[in-house]
């Protein structure tokens, strides 16, 4: 096992190297929806970042202290400017986003977010286009939210031609990214990601990859999201690639726009969520795919999401005759708490699926193929030990590793894992820095919170820990649940299902949220209930208590597009779903009410 | 160009939104029920303005979907952006 693989101590010293070797390359081209492209050089970029730099150090005066942008921009060419930016100043980005919406509701949420960002991290700079810096400061909370903070264009920086740089490295240990995550809205997480972990995590998806300079890489992610900013961006400048990029909701319009552009620059790389391939099986029409050639794809990475077979399997016979190669696609394993990447595939090979004992799986948690049906169908989500990055499975009760094929915690250390979380000392503890039992281990792990099993050395994640139902003695993972009701029926709506348990007098009932994808009236609901229970019976051998059909949209996801299962089980308690069928075990019939 | 007529309009609007909402084509929507009650989510949203958009060639920002939430409020609203786009005497 190879440990370390940066050759620069930061991303701002690879970049401006890059910038020397190579100034006319593209850094950056965006592609808007209207199928227009502005793009950016290497130079270009680290002369309009230099600008902005300037500007950001004169408002930032130099303290002990770590100080923070936040950015507020919209997903385009400026978004990466002001990353980088701070990365020269020697200021920490915590990257947020300009407002999805403009509707009065949706901004007075947009301000409320941005607001307890600015509370937690108490940033020196809001980076901000001049349009929604108005906005804030006409808005009653969002005034007082900028109090005390420069807020700063980024179109009213004039490109500079004297590149300056301030070392990070030379004064304290700064951190290169403050990445938020789905928290409560109220109480922010802000995972510290110092330049050891950000280089470190972009060398080893460098590596996985193969990039080698001069190429493209295509991506729709956000970039306040770590995967659209470390996988695609960060990922493209350290290797000297152009990243072909587009706002998410430009993918959302025109999906076809994706794989066009990829085949238009020729991208051997593309990083997208399981939701983006499902999309563009459902979506792209064969006449928008004229002249689209895939054989160009070496790596298609499928993450930030759980990974799921049908969509893999769907997306390659869709556009096989396209050129996409089957083994281009990659699902892997990740969390911004060890910067994106956990486990990847180091080379090109199908994706690993396991059909697995469903009773094994339920009774003793072990991972054990069968060639029989019914089987949980599971993909393996990269290998877990790759350059120094150490990943083990972990019994979370006794904290002693499992053997190899049973189910535990995901635990990982190494260079990538975070410094904690800014400001939260206790958490940080209890996650970032967790002891196996015994004392014959000297590191400290980072707790996932994910439920998974390693297999030969493969990675197989089987759900979160927290959302485990424990119902009759049996250890249920909601995910294999969802998985088997969302294709028992055509109405169901892929990724729209959440199970989880209630407890009552009796126990705990075992609950199935699900979104329906057509409930016009000619959709029998009786019957889709009865498909998705007789579906979770045959495979499981668990009967649903209470099974709920609602329409799209009310089965709340993160902003990675996780299903949000506590939150479900929240709405669903306090009768806040909007409900178009319901069906419940009473203790002696059930009935459709 | 003449602007189409609000019905047939609603007409458009109507035959998007049963593709963005996954429904068999020709499946009855109500005109009168607002969006986000018939199943459509933001990514639906977004696929829906862009249709429009192309189809008619006016921008249809995807604000407009929550602020005209029913079919036929939107399909009034941009028969009213057309034919003000159609008539330059009422431009400012």
């Amino acid at each position: 096992m190879k440990a370390r693989l940066p050759d620069a101590p930061t991303l701002a010293h690879r970049l401006l190297d890059r910038t020397d070797r190579h100034p006319n390359l593209t850094a950056v081209a965006y592609h808007s929806g209207d199928g227009s492209r502005a793009a950016i050089s290497y130079a270009e970029l680290a002369a309009r970042a230099s600008a902005m730099a300037e500007w950001i150090r004169a408002r930032t005066p130099e303290q002990p202290r770590q100080q923070f942008a936040v950015i507020a921009l919209p997903n385009e060419i400026d978004y990466v400017v002001a990353f980088v930016a701070c990365q020269l100043a020697g200021v920490t980005p915590a990257t947020f986003m300009a407002p999805p919406l403009s509707t009065d509701r949706a901004v007075d949420a947009y301000v409320t977010r941005l607001g307890s960002i600015v509370r937690d991290c108490a940033p020196t700079v809001i980076i901000a286009h001049t349009d929604l810096a108005i906005r804030l400061l006409a808005h009653p909370a969002g005034a007082a939210v900028c109090q005390g903070r420069t807020l700063l264009a980024p179109e009213l920086a004039e490109p500079s031609t004297d590149i300056g740089f301030v070392d990070p490295t030379g004064g304290r240990d700064r951190l290169a990214l403050l990445q938020y995550t789905s928290g409560s809205t109220s109480r922010p997480k802000g995972v510290m990601i110092g330049h050891d972990n950000l280089t470190h995590n972009v060398g080893v998806i460098a590596h996985a990859f193969r990039s080698v300079q001069g190429e493209s890489i295509a991506g729709w992610l956000p970039l306040h999201h770590d995967m659209g900013m470390i996988g695609l961006i960060c990922h493209a400048l350290w290797a000297g690639l152009t990243a072909q990029m587009m706002a998410p909701h430009v993918f959302i319009r025109r999906p076809a726009l994706w794989l066009q552009t990829i085949s238009a620059s020729d991208a051997p790389s593309t990083v997208a969520p399981n939701f983006g391939y499902d999309l563009a099986v459902r979506r792209i029409r064969d006449d928008e795919l004229r002249g689209v050639n895939l054989t160009c794809l070496r790596t298609a990475m499928n993450g930030a999401e759980p990974v799921r077979v049908a969509t893999v399997d769907a997306f390659a016979k869709r556009f096989g005759p396209f050129g996409f190669n089957s083994q281009a696609m990659m699902p892997v394993y990740g969390l911004a708490e060890n910067t994106v990447a956990v486990s990847l595939d180091h080379r090109q090979r199908d994706p690993v699926v396991v059909g697995a004992d469903p009773i094994q799986l339920r009774d003793n948690g072990i991972v054990r193929a069968v060639r029989h049906r019914p089987a949980v169908d599971m993909v393996g989500c990269g290998t877990g030990g790759t350059h120094g990055i150490l990943t083990r499975i972990v019994d979370p009760h006794t904290r002693r590793p499992c053997p190899d094929g049973t189910v535990g915690e995901i635990w990982v250390t190494g260079p990538s894992k975070a410094h904690g979380y800014w400001q939260r000392p206790t958490e940080s503890e209890e996650t970032f820095r967790a002891r196996l039992a015994g004392r014959d281990d000297p590191r400290t792990y980072l707790r996932t919170g994910d439920l998974g099993a390693l297999r030969d050395g493969r990675l197989f994640i089987v759900g979160r820990i927290k959302d485990v139902i424990i119902a009759r003695g049996m250890n249920l993972y909601p995910q294999d649940l969802e998985h088997t009701a969302e294709t028992s029926h055509p109405a169901l709506r892929r990724g729209g299902g959440a199970a989880f348990g209630v407890l009552d007098e009796h126990g705990e009932r075992v609950v199935m949220v699900h979104e329906l994808d057509r409930f016009g009236a000619d959709v029998d609901k009786a019957q889709v209930i009865s498909s998705i229970r007789r579906a979770v019976a045959e495979i499981h051998g668990v009967t649903l208590d209470e099974v709920c059909l609602t329409g799209k949209g009310q089965v709340p996801k993160t902003t990675s597009g996780k299903v949000r299962r506590r939150e479900t089980q929240r709405r669903f308690l306090a009768g806040d779903l909007t409900v178009h069928a319901t069906w419940a075990a009473a203790p002696t019939k059930g009935a459709i009410r | 160009m003449t602007t189409p007529s609000p019905l047939a309009l609603r007409e458009l609007v109507d035959r998007r939104l049963v593709i963005h909402l996954d429904l068999p084509p020709g499946s009855p929507v109500d005109h009168d029920r607002p969006f986000t009650d018939l199943g459509l989510d933001s990514t639906g949203v977004h696929a829906l303005v862009g249709d429009l958009e192309d189809e008619l060639g006016v921008p249809v920002p995807p604000e407009t979907v929550f602020d005209h939430p029913t079919v036929r409020d939107l399909a009034d609203h941009l028969h009213d952006i057309l034919g003000r786009d159609a008539d330059p005497v009422s431009a400012p």
